[in-house]
């Protein structure tokens, strides 16, 4: 018993001396700060749209990583570096289809630039997890670069039949980088808690946008599927309200899974379960009313 | 003698690599597949394929483990030239469309992130971690280069380093990695993975300087795109740094801008050619070369170090 004690208080000696620490030091503030220091290049933040630093990806990264004993400096890295892929694909879903004749001066340049952007942030990716030695998060975020893009190409280019692809693409799109570093610490309940908020989110977004313009990319997707030919260009009312039926469906449905992880989570970040709840406030009454009715 | 027989003896593993090429990029993504495959099939030297084999050649040769970062290499570079294509507007790559022309750009994007994601998963198989972090640093110095690039278009004020130092980025440490990492690979020792990665860097510049004179010098046909596009989109160039240097051409040269069409460029296009800037822009290429045959001299004889000679030559030499 003594001798276990012994090694136990040695071996945390040895890992506190190492920076290792099953306590994080680690804060969002100043990975936010890292992070822009890594993607501020001089000449493209004169021409591009500045990167959106994702925060709730960001939350869920390190509420992820924050209990795993490894570094702090590898908690940072692996945060950095699956953050750095994120700003990457959002900055490639800027590029836009506009011939170059049709744009503006500045606009054609500000196009190229966004192009390297992401290719920028993607070598930062790499270079930051080859300094730090780990071949296998290359392989996991390289991995999960591979599938977005598999669905971004299915989802974009309207490939999928029937609302559930969509919707499994649509979660792999958003959630896939986030999964891939929960499934490689074998967080399996985080994992599925991120997939859900980060679906849950595109599909209050998507919703928003829908009722305030009327028509946005996934609706159309949507009602391609759900009504077959015939039907006009525009969406009919009776259209748009079953459309916001099966969109708020799945919003309660989302809603209760997370509810359901939640409760499975002994200790859960205090921030995370804040911004859970925020997000439910942002439920649209509709959706809530299906809630009620069960 | 044509470039590729100057290295037939490596036919079986290039055909190795280019099996390995099209497995990798499968997908069950029926547009995904098709896009890539296109691209696939249009071809190209596959310059970095071999630069990695013949590296390999002076270690412990195992093409299966070679093959790893020869195809990752590949499709990094294939993957960039998508992008380029987005970034240059091209319709026409080596006589077919592109993929931002046949579909769009945003497919072409997403393409692109897919074979570079895929020639990271490829690259992730070889275990050596100084290989990774070469390369990491070399794609981040290529896209500082490609950046550069943008931001000299029609600055007609840049000066030689300038220039120097974007060919650098833009094409000749891609050149030099291939032959160092396919050395690291075979597991040489330091001084000779060194030494190709000079005698790469030095190809590499020549390669670049000879493909921009040749952008002034050869047809439309050979080049599979009008002649002078390089400074039509505002590339200065070193035959255009050279021809500046003459004050009547340096005033003709500065009126080119956004706007300029094929057909007004045309006499300067001409002027160019018949300047000594041509010349002078070989003559700068040739030194190039003559540093990578020195970087050479240090390597053990054999055949991998006469092909690399030859091949040398044959890019020092080239027409189109």
């Amino acid at each position: 018993m003594v001798c276990r004690s012994f090694v136990k208080r040695t071996t945390s000696v040895k890992k506190r001396e190492q920076g290792w620490s099953l306590v994080s030091h680690i804060h969002i503030s100043i990975i936010k700060e890292k992070l822009h220091n890594l993607i501020t290049h001089p000449y493209l933040i004169k021409h591009i749209e500045y990167p959106a630093i994702d925060e709730d990806k960001l939350l869920l990264l390190y509420s992820i990583l924050e209990s795993i004993d490894i570094s702090d400096e590898k908690k940072e890295q692996y945060i950095l570096s699956t953050m750095l892929v994120q700003i990457a694909l959002d900055t490639h879903d800027l590029v836009t289809n506009a011939k170059a004749g049709q744009l503006q001066d500045g606009d054609e340049k500000s196009r190229q630039l966004t192009v390297l952007a992401g290719d920028f942030y993607s070598g930062l990716y790499y270079r930051l997890l080859a300094d730090v030695n780990d071949i296998s998060m290359i392989k996991t975020l390289a991995h999960s670069i591979k599938q977005i893009n598999e669905h971004k190409i299915a989802y974009y280019h309207k490939e999928l039949e029937g609302i559930e692809p969509l919707m499994d693409s649509l979660g792999k799109i958003e959630s896939s980088l986030i999964q891939s570093v929960s499934g490689f610490f074998s967080n399996s309940v985080l994992k599925e808690l991120s997939g859900n908020f980060l679906l849950l989110k595109r599909l209050i977004q998507e919703r928003k946008l829908f009722c305030h313009e009327r028509s946005t990319f996934l609706f159309e997707t949507l009602r391609r599927i759900a009504f077959t030919k015939g039907e006009k260009d525009v969406a009919s009312k009776e259209q748009e309200t079953y459309m916001l039926y099966l969109i708020d469906r799945y919003i309660d449905h989302i809603k209760q899974k997370i509810e359901q992880l939640t409760h499975s989570i002994p200790a859960m970040n205090k921030q995370l379960e804040t911004r859970i709840q925020e997000l439910f406030y942002e439920i649209p009454f509709s959706s809530k009313k299906y809630a009620e009715e069960g | 003698m044509k470039l590729k027989m100057m290295y037939s003896f490596l036919n079986n593993d290039l055909q190795i690599i280019e099996n390995e090429l099209e497995a990798t990029i499968q997908t069950e993504r029926a547009l995904l597949q098709e896009a890539s495959l296109h691209l696939l099939q249009a071809g190209g030297k596959r310059i970095r394929p071999v630069f990695v084999l013949l590296a390999a050649k002076l270690g412990a040769y195992d093409i299966h483990k070679v093959k790893n970062v020869a195809v990752a290499l590949e499709l990094m570079h294939m993957a960039s030239l998508v992008h380029d294509d987005v970034i240059d507007d091209a319709e026409l790559r080596r006589g077919k469309s592109t993929i931002k022309a046949k579909w769009d750009n945003r497919i072409a994007m997403y393409t692109g992130d897919y074979i570079f994601a895929r020639s990271l998963e490829m690259m992730t198989k070889v275990e050596d971690i100084e290989a990774h972090r070469i390369l990491s640093n070399t794609l981040v110095e290529l896209c500082k280069g490609e950046i550069e690039q943008i931001r000299d278009k029609y600055n007609y004020d840049q000066n030689l380093r300038t220039y120097l130092r974007r060919i650098k980025r833009k094409t000749a440490i891609l050149i030099a990695v291939s032959c160092q990492l396919g050395a690291i690979t075979s597991g040489v020792p330091a001084s000779v993975h060194q030494s190709l990665y000079w005698f790469g860097y030095y190809v590499g510049m020549s390669f670049q300087i000879t493909d921009d004179i040749l952008d002034f010098t050869s047809t439309e046909e050979q080049l599979g795109k009008p002649a002078g596009s390089d400074l039509l989109q505002g590339n200065i160039t070193l035959p255009v740094l050279y021809a500046m240097e003459s004050p009547a051409l340096n005033e003709k040269i500065r009126t080119i801008h956004e706007h300029s069409n094929s057909a007004e460029i045309k006499e300067i296009i001409e002027l160019i050619k018949r300047s000594d800037a041509i010349d002078r822009s070989f003559a700068l290429s040739d030194r190039y070369l003559e540093r990578a045959f020195k970087e050479l001299e240090k390597l053990p004889n054999g055949l991998a170090k006469r092909t690399f000679n030859n091949v040398a030559k044959y890019i020092g030499k080239r027409k189109y």
